[in-house]
């Protein structure tokens, strides 16, 4: 819910620079990395309930979510993992070379990308 | 209707008070860890252990993060004099600490007389591996009693430490608990961190875990 208020004081400041109302917002699209730890559904529902308390009643939100990338530190060999860490069988050592020291290259992402705006 | 490109990060403002704190720290050649674990793993035990080592040795303040409660300050207190405790109760009761609360906090420490500062973060294994607080390393906790598949149920948290510290170790004889899958399922989610297995009961492996303190704030 932190995250949600934050988000909306974000796009508040977005229209306000431009000079938008904001009853003209009615898209935010925003980007979860896997490695956040943030349950989509549940953004979007205090995203939801934030936006509301301040006035963007025709906003809605649409979360795109960005795979866990890694790069091996052994061979290089960069792979994306589309269901993030976690479950019995994972593990972040390399499956060509073994080496187990990858670098995250992707999943840490938490942006708000863009708006929509009507006319 | 027009789409409009943004692109802007929603933990920078959270990350740019932590690279300040940072800076802080740096100027005054103070260590910073950040202890994370779920609640109940023996943070708070294990610092008791920590500072009556210390003592006399390295100058230490301790944060103390909790929702509600000045509990943990007051076990603290008689081991070390700059003890400072956060109730995030007074900001909506996050389950995390944030940067900006741990900038606040250092008005409360002469800095100039203190060597190492431990955070001890909010009792949850998922969110205060997202928020940076401005530490040099995270330090996670893990108890014998949570089970071995803890790394890979929340492996992010896991994946971020710098040091995992796996506690209770006196309570190995009394559980079922199998030590090599221990091992290998903190090195299927971060193979590069120091393990140290340690009891604050029985002290068994307490001079590693001071030795990597001491040795890592250099």
């Amino acid at each position: 819910m932190g995250l949600a208020a934050n988000v909306i004081d974000m796009v508040r400041a977005e229209l306000e620079k431009r000079n938008i109302d904001k009853s003209r917002l009615t898209a935010v699209k925003i980007t979860v990395g896997k490695m956040m730890q943030i349950v989509p559904d549940s953004l979007k529902f205090g995203l939801e309930i934030a936006s509301r308390a301040a006035g963007m009643h025709n906003a809605e939100f649409v979360i795109k979510e960005a795979p866990l990338k890694v790069k091996c530190g052994g061979c290089g060999r960069e792979e994306c993992m589309q269901r993030g860490a976690g479950g019995e069988d994972f593990s972040m050592a390399c499956k060509k070379c073994g080496a187990n020291n990858p670098q995250i290259t992707g999943g840490r992402e938490f942006t708000i990308d863009s708006i929509d705006v009507a006319d | 209707m027009a789409e409009i490109e943004i692109v802007k990060d929603i933990m920078e403002e959270n990350d740019e008070i932590a690279r300040e704190v940072n800076g802080i720290l740096n100027s005054k050649n103070i260590y910073c860890i950040n202890i994370i674990s779920s609640p109940g793993a023996g943070k708070t035990t294990l610092l008791e252990k920590t500072l009556a080592r210390l003592k006399g040795r390295t100058e230490c303040a301790v944060i103390e993060g909790d929702i509600s409660t000045p509990i943990d300050r007051d076990r603290l207190l008689p081991h070390c004099d700059s003890v400072y405790q956060i109730n995030t109760d007074t900001f909506g009761g996050d389950c995390h600490l944030s940067a900006f609360m741990i900038k606040d906090a250092l008005k409360e420490f002469d800095l100039d007389k203190i060597k190492l500062l431990i955070i001890e973060n909010v009792g949850n294994l998922i969110c205060p591996a997202d928020f940076e607080i401005g530490e040099h390393s995270k330090v996670l906790l893990y108890s014998l009693t949570e089970g071995e598949d803890k790394p890979l149920k929340y492996p992010v948290s896991f994946n971020v430490a710098d040091a995992i510290v796996v506690t209770k170790m006196d309570l190995l004889p009394h559980l079922e608990v199998d030590m090599a899958k221990i091992t290998e399922n903190i090195a299927k989610v971060n193979a590069r961190a120091k393990v140290i297995f340690v009891s604050s009961k029985s002290g068994e492996g307490l001079n590693e875990w001071i030795d990597y303190l001491t040795t890592a704030k250099k």
